[in-house]
């Protein structure tokens, strides 16, 4: 799973795929702003073919949290 | 009131003893950015609030904040309100009386998903009928915004629930009895304001700004 978010952020920020880890902080090491967030978890949706609430976007701070919503809606 | 600058290429550098006019925590905040970029914006941001409080009060107080329970900063003395606003061409703040927003977005393409997660019906019907349909979204997103910093939740609401409609060729939503959002667009970007009143937007010039940041530097 990480390594394929890896492939997605990278396609939004110009960095090493391998320096994103699960502590990876979104707006502090990626520089991403609320906007970039939406089109960041919308490109997560299609990729792993889910839909993340609007509302679950906003408390996403690091990789890992985006790796826990994925495990929350992969599940349902 | 609303003061921006902005900048045509790279984030302006900063002056040099940057973080004496930082509060520590801003320095902190500032210093946790990776891209200098982002670590300047942060900074610049926090200078213009100050410039826009002399502007407004009359004070070099160092600005303290504390943080609600959603996250927004506020005068730690209750003074006064503030919000301020950064994006890669332009950083922006506004202080009020009352709790105000404010939001700039600068011009960038954006998928026909992320539209349709953002805006409503009528909105991408809007956009269907632009002749540029990049700066027309970005006005709605920095309304959204704009409205959500205003009322402290940020992005946390349905965005799709609250429609914008055009006025002279840029979003509005003003209802009675609550903050209107008005929008206008630069040539780089689109700065939306979410205020109980009408604000005035003063553009800042980046050797204004250094000539204030001098003066409190001695």
């Amino acid at each position: 799973m990480l390594e394929k978010l890896r492939e997605i952020i990278c396609e939004f920020v110009q960095m090493d795929p391998q320096s994103i880890t699960e502590q990876t902080n979104i707006r502090t090491d990626l520089g991403l702003n609320s906007l970039e967030l939406v089109n960041l978890a919308v490109a997560i949706e299609d990729a792993f073919d889910l839909e993340i609430p609007d509302r679950a976007v906003v408390g996403i701070e690091t990789v890992a949290d985006v790796m826990e919503l994925l495990e929350t809606y992969q599940e349902d | 009131m609303v003061y921006y600058f902005t900048w045509e290429h790279d984030v302006p550098s900063l002056p040099p003893r940057w973080e004496q006019l930082l509060s520590p925590e801003r320095v902190h905040k500032a210093m946790q950015y990776k891209r200098e970029s982002d670590r300047r914006l942060c900074a610049w941001s926090f200078l213009l609030l100050r410039y826009a409080l002399f502007c407004e009060y009359k004070t070099l107080d160092m600005p303290h904040w504390i943080y609600d329970e959603n996250g927004k900063p506020h005068d730690s003395q209750k003074k006064y309100c503030f919000n301020i606003s950064h994006c890669d061409t332009a950083v922006a703040c506004a202080v009020d009386t009352r709790e105000i927003g404010v939001d700039v977005q600068d011009f960038r393409p954006v998928s026909e998903a992320v539209i349709r997660k953002v805006c409503s019906e009528s909105e991408i019907g809007l956009l269907q009928r632009s002749a540029q349909p990049e700066k027309l979204f970005a006005a709605f997103w920095s309304g959204k915004e704009a409205f959500g910093k205003q009322n402290g939740n940020g992005i946390n609401y349905d965005l799709q629930a609250h429609t914008f409609w055009l006025q002279d060729e840029v979003p509005l939503l003003a209802r009675a009895d609550a903050p209107a959002v008005k929008t206008q667009l630069t040539d780089r970007f689109a700065l939306s304001v979410c205020a109980f009143r009408d604000a005035d937007v003063i553009a800042v010039s980046l050797t204004e700004m250094q000539k204030f940041l001098m003066r409190l530097l001695c």
